[in-house]
């Protein structure tokens, strides 16, 4: 944002404006009535008499009466300055607040020239329209100025949980408020689909898009899935009838789809969406880089974690250092904003560093991000918690890789800890991160030879999973089902072959309908179940189930194994 | 016309603070501001000096002794005001000009097109008996006013309910109360029938014999003839049916007024479909065009440049502006002298914050940003109510002009309305052809409706 659009930097222009002691009107757009007011507040000493609110009771007289509202502050050197409020409407009518200001355009030499300094406020959505309807009006203002700060700049850790981690913040606020925003958000939802005006569409996209949102905070998957799928509909539709208006609400809606669909992992379909999102961003970022280069830097930080999933690893690097650029860039500029996307961008960067060989900058990349987040949760910032928890378990798994696996199972268990806790917030939101991070220490804790430790994680991490599984099967069970391979293994490692035997088969079952219905989504995991299976059943002398193993095609039968792996749990940016 | 606050500083600003002054974007209106500040350059980068075939047009009428009548057009911030203060100023030894403001002196939300009669009658009966006005002898003065007043007390009477107003008062209270009334405006009853249209005709003989008396008494004393400047009309804006329905009462009046009159109207009444049923034909008719930066082939057109520089340093003093910074607004202006004005004001307050002594370029770039932004929001504006013009419509309006591949472009409709009206389409000698803004052609490369690169745009 410019510097210029804050509310400092309005108050900053309007002062020095009115120190030059000029008649006419200054003519300030506003985003927000709370920076607005917040605004009035701040230059409230100026002020030759309390705000005018705009309430003209015969719109078409409206000259008139502010006419008469401007002849009642008397004359003074320097000039009286006067603050005039437009609301968005004259008794709930936007088309009477027009005729008024119609009204004003007869009457603006006499409105206008007064020996005055006026200081007029009116909404975004309405400004364009007023000085279309009043364009000579408009001719003669002074200055224009717009205010695009939506809320009052707070202190450096109030900065960080606005807009820090929006996800996070949803997660960590008590249940009742939650359950409460949610259904109002549904009833709203429900109003706005009833309505035919153009701006009920508008609305009923917005609704869609937080509500989406709500529901992935809340777990429900598959209703936040559907949201996320219609606000993107909707926005689409508005953007090819208004793309300057909506191109920007049409990326933010797929970058959140994009996120959705990755976390159930349908990862083909969040690549199109992040991929279209990016572009979207990209564009925009042209021709506005002060308002839309965050947006840019976090589509491609959530691109490139989604091209690592489908394998594009190069370019996904890519993605992710120019991200990290972006933001190491913006967070210098308004670092109670950015840093923690920075710490963010940089965990990304350190797993794909890592996977594209690079261990040891993957490590000295995690390392500045769990600085940087640890750093903000000793300020206070406790939605800053979920992502050191993840910073840290991105730490250790890279240092694990090469050989620091001390380092990296004390880094794994403060992981676990902070989980555990959020977990006692929210269990519903917080669990599958911490099943996730259970499950890496299982792996972790087995390779370092801490065999009842692990096996303590791995079948914790399985029970929670079943958990999970049990209230959305289809989003969870190939985690269930990770986890259970990763429990195989562990027992073979123990040589408690018949146990892992069971494991494993349990996992080729839990898979296979879910194969069946969408063979191209589970056929990696499916591989590395079978081959577990098998790789079991030879230990323990085991016949294979050959029926559950007739169900796999040909093409699907595995021909390499491949150890359970640790996954880095990135976290995608919902953009809200 | 409304009385106007006049410039308090009347040379180029030597500080920043001062250019907050001078770079007002209101009309020049006196002798003084147009001495300071206007730059005879400027009609000639127009293409056609309209004013100068005025000035011809007048002068022969004078000399003949026929009454000249003339509707000046043209789009907000063009210079009409200023335009019509050089006119007569230039005559002044010749003509005595009434002022006459309709937007400030009736009621715009409810005024009748008699209305516009009975308030040129009682403004000019007013003036020309004034102490300092050029009319009457004593005797013949009573005469004439006992005889407008009858008139009004007449059949006039109900409407103007002078019945109230005491008529043994004297003159200037009667006509104050007159005046007062036809301000205030009146509502009536919706199934209340009214006649007054009815008493115009007689009403139009009264008028002229006012004039032709006044320009006779006029004559005798100095020389001088009665010119009746309306300059408001214009800014009823952009309703067209209320606008349409007045010229339509008053075209047959207007035509027959035996008087001097020059009225400015808003341009698009003069392209629209009925302009030559509603308007009356004796007036001449002259739209002030818009300044062209680019040529019809968009190279830069440099006798503009320096003509609107000349302008520029007129308001500031070239030692405030770092090299560049008056050619980038003026192609951020579009050739627009209000955005142009807008342009450096907002420049010049960025650089006083940013605690420079003198306007960079960067300062200027802002400013050219943060118009366009407004260009690119009052593009894309829709009311809940306007379905009438979308936003595709004018995109693909805006490449037919800047292309020029298809005259029908030009052809006025709703759309082409629109786009006048909001100063995306300007006007260039007079009716001659048509242009996009700069800001336009920078906003339809960032809509990839034109190629990068594109010339026409607002980049240096």
């Amino acid at each position: 944002m410019n510097p210029r659009d804050t509310i400092d930097g309005i108050v900053e222009h309007v002062a020095e404006w009115i120190s030059l002691n000029v008649h006419g009107v200054v003519w300030i757009r506003y985003e927000s009535d709370v920076a607005r007011d917040a605004c009035i507040e701040k230059l409230g000493k100026y002020f030759a008499c309390p705000p005018i609110t705009f309430d003209p009771p015969d719109p078409k007289l409206a000259a008139v009466w502010l006419e008469d509202q401007l002849s009642s502050i008397p004359a003074a050197n320097p000039l009286p300055v006067v603050c005039l409020k437009f609301p968005i409407s004259l008794a709930g009518s936007e088309q009477s607040l027009l005729d008024a200001i119609y009204s004003l355009n007869l009457r603006r030499e006499d409105l206008l020239q007064r020996p005055l300094v006026q200081v007029w406020w009116i909404s975004e959505r309405l400004s364009p329209l007023a000085e279309n309807i009043a364009p000579d009006l408009n001719s003669w203002f002074k200055l224009h100025l717009s205010l695009r700060q939506s809320t009052p700049e707070p202190s450096f850790s109030e900065d960080l949980w606005e807009h820090a981690s929006f996800f996070n913040r949803l997660r960590l606020e008590p249940g009742s408020t939650r359950q409460l925003e949610l259904e109002e958000m549904k009833l709203q939802v429900g109003l706005l689909r009833a309505r035919s005006e153009p701006q009920a569409k508008v609305d009923l996209a917005n609704a869609l898009s937080k509500l989406s949102i709500r529901f992935a905070a809340e777990g429900h998957w598959d209703l936040a899935l559907s949201a996320g799928h219609e606000a993107v509909n909707h926005f689409e539709n508005l953007a090819g009838r208004d793309p300057m208006a909506f191109l920007p609400s049409l990326a933010e809606s797929l970058n959140n789809l994009a996120v959705l669909q990755s976390q159930i992992g349908n990862r083909k379909e969040a690549l199109k969406s992040i991929e279209q999102s990016s572009r979207l961003y990209k564009e925009l970022s042209k021709h506005n880089r002060d308002a839309f280069l965050p947006e840019y830097a976090m589509s491609l930080a959530n691109y490139a974690m989604l091209q690592s999933d489908v394998g594009k690893r190069e370019e996904a690097l890519e993605n992710a250092e120019i991200a990290a650029k972006l933001y190491r860039e913006l967070s210098k500029k308004n670092p109670g904003r950015f840093l923690t996307d920075l710490a963010k961008a940089l965990n990304n960067l350190a797993t794909l560093q890592s996977k594209l060989g690079s261990h040891r900058d993957g490590v000295v990349t995690a390392q500045e991000a769990v600085a940087i987040q640890q750093e903000l949760v000793n300020q206070g910032m406790e939605l800053s918690i979920p992502d050191l928890a993840t910073a840290l378990g991105t730490l250790a798994n890279r240092q694990a890789e090469i050989g620091q696996i001390e380092d990296a199972l004390r880094n794994l268990e403060k992981s676990v800890n902070l989980r555990r806790d959020l977990v006692k917030r929210n269990r519903k939101a917080f669990l599958p991160d911490l099943a996730g991070t259970l499950n890496n220490s299982a792996i972790w804790q087995s390779k370092a030879g801490r065999s009842e430790d692990a096996l303590a994680s791995g079948l914790e991490a399985v029970a929670l999973r079943q958990e999970l599984t049990d209230l959305n099967g289809k989003t969870f069970l190939p985690d269930l089902v990770q986890s259970l391979g990763a429990l195989s293994a562990l027992y073979m490692s123990r040589n408690e072959f018949s146990k892992a035997t069971a494991v494993s088969r349990k996992a080729l079952s839990l898979i296979l309908p879910y194969f069946e219905q969408q063979q191209e989504m589970f056929s990696s995991i499916l591989q590395d179940v079978v081959q577990g299976y098998l790789e079991a059943c030879r230990k323990s002398t085991t016949v294979p189930d050959q029926a559950l193993l007739a169900r796999i095609p040909p093409i699907s039968r595995p021909n390499r194994k491949r150890p359970p792996a640790p996954a880095d749990g990135p976290l995608p940016n919902p953009k809200t | 016309m409304a009385e106007l606050q006049h410039l308090s500083l009347l040379r180029p600003a030597q500080t920043l603070a001062e250019a907050a002054i001078t770079l007002d974007p209101g009309p020049l209106a006196t002798n003084a501001e147009l001495d300071a500040f206007y730059r005879t350059e400027i009609q000639s980068v127009r293409g056609v000096d309209r004013l100068g075939r005025i000035r011809i047009e007048l002068e022969d009428a004078l000399s003949l002794g026929r009454p000249y009548k003339a509707f000046l057009m043209g789009h907000p911030g063009v210079g009409k005001t200023t335009e019509l203060w050089r006119l007569t100023r230039s005559f002044e030894a010749k003509l005595e000009p009434l002022y006459i403001s309709v937007i400030s002196e009736l009621n715009p939300g409810s005024f009748r097109y008699y209305d516009v009669l009975l308030l040129i009658l009682v403004r000019l009966v007013e003036a020309a008996s004034s102490p300092t006005g050029i009319g009457f002898e004593e005797h013949n003065l009573q005469l004439l006013l006992k005889r407008v007043q009858n008139c009004l007390t007449g059949k006039w009477n109900d409407y103007l309910q002078t019945q109230e107003a005491n008529v043994e008062v004297g003159f200037d209270v009667f006509f104050a109360k007159v005046k007062g009334t036809l301000k205030q405006g009146r509502t009536f009853k919706k199934d209340e029938q009214r006649f007054e249209a009815s008493f115009v005709p007689e009403l139009v003989d009264l008028m002229n014999d006012v004039f032709d008396a006044c320009n006779e008494m006029a004559s005798k004393a100095n020389g001088k003839r009665w010119i009746i400047i309306l300059d408001d009309l214009e800014k009823l804006g952009i309703e067209q049916s209320p606008l349409q329905a007045l010229f339509s009462g008053l075209r047959a009046s207007l035509l027959d007024l035996r008087v001097n009159m020059i009225f400015t109207i808003p341009v698009w009444l003069h392209f629209s479909r009925d302009a030559q049923d509603i308007l009356p034909s004796n007036f001449h008719r002259f739209v002030l065009p818009d300044i062209p930066i680019y040529t019809k082939e968009k190279e830069l057109d440099l006798e503009s440049l320096r003509a609107l520089t000349e302008v520029v340093h007129s308001r500031i003093s070239p030692l405030l502006l770092e090299d560049g910074v008056a050619e980038r607004c003026i192609r951020g202006s579009g050739g627009s002298l209000r955005d142009l004005f807008r342009l450096v004001q907002f420049s010049m307050l960025s650089a006083r914050i940013g605690g420079a002594s003198r306007i960079a370029l960067t300062h200027a770039e802002s400013a050219v940003q943060d118009l366009r932004n407004d260009y690119k929001l009052r593009l894309g504006a829709t009311s809940q109510t306007d379905s009438e013009v979308s936003l595709e419509q004018k995109l693909e309006r805006l490449v037919q002009i800047y292309k020029r591949e298809d005259e029908t472009a030009e052809v006025p409709d709703p759309v082409l309305y629109n786009l006048l009206r909001q100063r995306f389409v300007l006007q260039y000698n007079g009716t001659g052809w048509m242009g996009i803004h700069s800001l336009a052609v920078d906003l339809l490369i960032q809509f990839t409706r034109l190629n990068q690169g594109a010339p026409g745009g607002s980049a240096l």
